[in-house]
């Protein structure tokens, strides 16, 4: 079974605040400038457990980021703080390097992305706001499944014939 | 193709490892090829003793690509009851005896950055096909204690084939080195940790790794024999709901003996409280777990006794088989 972790919605890394997990011995923070109030806040909080911290910015290689993740030992929490976007590839990066759902925590400055895989085209695009069905690139209309596929990285959407609204003569 | 059953197998080679421990190297007597397996799998033998069956689990030690033949390493057991004891003094080249297909309880992570060993004597056996299922695309290291290098089974070969990668420890040599839980502070993140031998090692361990932070999915264990703390034998009556039948079990028994016994087809595989195989649903009366593979959390919340080796805390119990 597929089963690498991805960010979504409803990923089980998500949180309003942070906490320092049982057991974990170390915390290491990936943030964007967005997030530098919230992750001060921490710093200050956590004087129990050594920490680092590393500021992500549209520029910071990739690379950066891994070693950053890469370097750290077991017993280490990884807290995320950014808008979507930064979250995304931090959280991805991340993953790559080993770290676990077990060991991530996400906290959202923005609103998180929805994706939906088309099972007519096979493309992923996202979902506006919170809509429920929407209409493909290849002009199916979806409806937005309860399914997240972390491999097609999106909710699957089931193709449906929407109720063609008749027209009055005449109106 | 194999599909079904026990295979039909005969030894063709024994091979002295250390002073406690050989190596048995088995061809299918019909001359098909052996199925595939995975590092870490394991068969069970099936040995014909004085009209009794002497059935067996041991971990496989030859190259997972090699389907001509199995080898399996056995240490003779102090505390043997029949089985270490039986292969070390009885079969010889020619025996033939049954094996099952190969299991897998104590498969490699792929979610893992970096594998760690732990082997205590002969709980290296496994973890000689998971390092050669590993060599080709990721990173490990093998932690493997013994009394000394004369008693290390696989000693040269690891040596050999590893170098660096593997950390012996030897208790009893001039310059004794102890194998700690504490050199499971210095792994990266992302890393895998595996550990087999006797129970209070494996606990030890288990324990440590949890304490140290890493996540329950990043623990593996595998266990070589059973706990010698097992407390008090009580007897105890169990109501069998599916099958509307109530079993005794006696002082010398486990649920498990009692079960089978009564012709049940009750599930099981390493009997002595690993794998979690034999795990039934109680549905009425109190558990005295003595396995090292429900953690408190699955003791709280599954309502569930392990048959090999746990028993009823009080007189009665039901469970649903």
């Amino acid at each position: 079974m597929y089963s690498r972790p991805v960010l979504f919605d409803q990923s089980p890394t998500l949180v309003d605040s942070f906490s320092l997990l049982q057991g974990r011995r170390k915390l290491a923070v990936l943030f964007d400038e967005s997030g530098r109030e919230q992750v001060e806040a921490l710093m200050k909080n956590m004087d129990k457990v050594p920490t680092a911290s590393l500021l992500v910015s549209k520029d910071t290689p990739s690379q950066q980021i891994s070693d950053f993740v890469a370097f750290q030992k077991m017993g280490t929490q990884i807290c995320i703080v950014a808008k979507w976007d930064t979250a995304y590839h931090a959280f991805s990066l991340a993953v790559d390097e080993g770290a676990s759902e077990e060991e991530i925590q996400t906290l959202i400055i923005d609103q998180p992305k929805r994706f939906i895989y088309c099972m007519k085209c096979f493309s992923t695009s996202e979902i506006p706001s919170n809509e429920s069905a929407v209409q493909c690139q290849c002009s199916a209309h979806l409806e937005v499944g309860p399914f997240f596929s972390k491999l097609r990285k999106g909710y699957i959407g089931y193709p449906f014939i929407p109720v063609e609204q008749r027209q009055t003569v005449g109106s | 193709m194999r599909v079904a059953g026990n295979i039909e197998v005969k030894v063709i080679q024994i091979i002295q490892e250390t002073e406690f421990v050989k190596r048995f190297r088995f061809t299918p007597t019909d001359k098909l090829l052996l199925p595939a397996f995975a590092g870490g799998a394991h068969i069970k033998t099936f040995l014909q003793k004085e009209g009794e069956v002497l059935e067996r689990a041991y971990s496989l030690v030859s190259p997972p690509r090699e389907r001509n033949f199995y080898e399996i390493a056995i240490r003779q057991d102090d505390y043997s009851t029949g089985g270490s004891l039986y292969w070390h003094t009885e079969v010889e080249v020619g025996t033939v005896l049954e094996i099952s297909f190969p299991r897998n309880h104590f498969a490699l992570s792929y979610q893992a950055k970096h594998h760690v060993f732990y082997a205590a004597g002969i709980g290296i056996t496994p973890f000689l096909t998971m390092a050669q299922d590993l060599e080709e695309w990721q990173t490990f290291e093998l932690h493997y204690t013994a009394r000394t290098a004369e008693q290390c089974a696989f000693y040269e070969q690891l040596k050999e084939e590893y170098g660096d990668r593997c950390h012996f420890h030897f208790s009893r040599s001039d310059k004794p080195q102890k194998m700690s839980p504490a050199s499971m502070l210095d792994h990266r993140i992302g890393t895998h940790v595996y550990f087999c031998g006797p129970v209070n090692m494996v606990k030890d361990y288990r324990d440590a790794a949890a304490s140290y932070g890493y996540p329950a999915k990043a623990i593996h264990f595998e266990l070589f024999s059973s706990g010698q703390d097992n407390g008090p034998q009580n007897p105890f009556i169990v109501d069998l709901i599916d099958s509307e039948t109530t079993l005794h079990v006696g002082e010398n028994e486990t649920l498990l003996d009692a079960l089978l016994k009564a012709g049940i087809e009750a599930p099981y595989a390493c009997k002595i409280g690993g794998c979690g195989s034999c795990e039934l649903e109680v549905s009425e009366g109190e558990v005295l777990h003595r396995d090292i593979f429900l953690t408190e959390d699955d003791r709280q919340s599954r309502n569930s006794i392990l048959a090999c080796c746990s028993r009823a805390k009080n007189e009665r119990i039901a469970i649903k088989i």
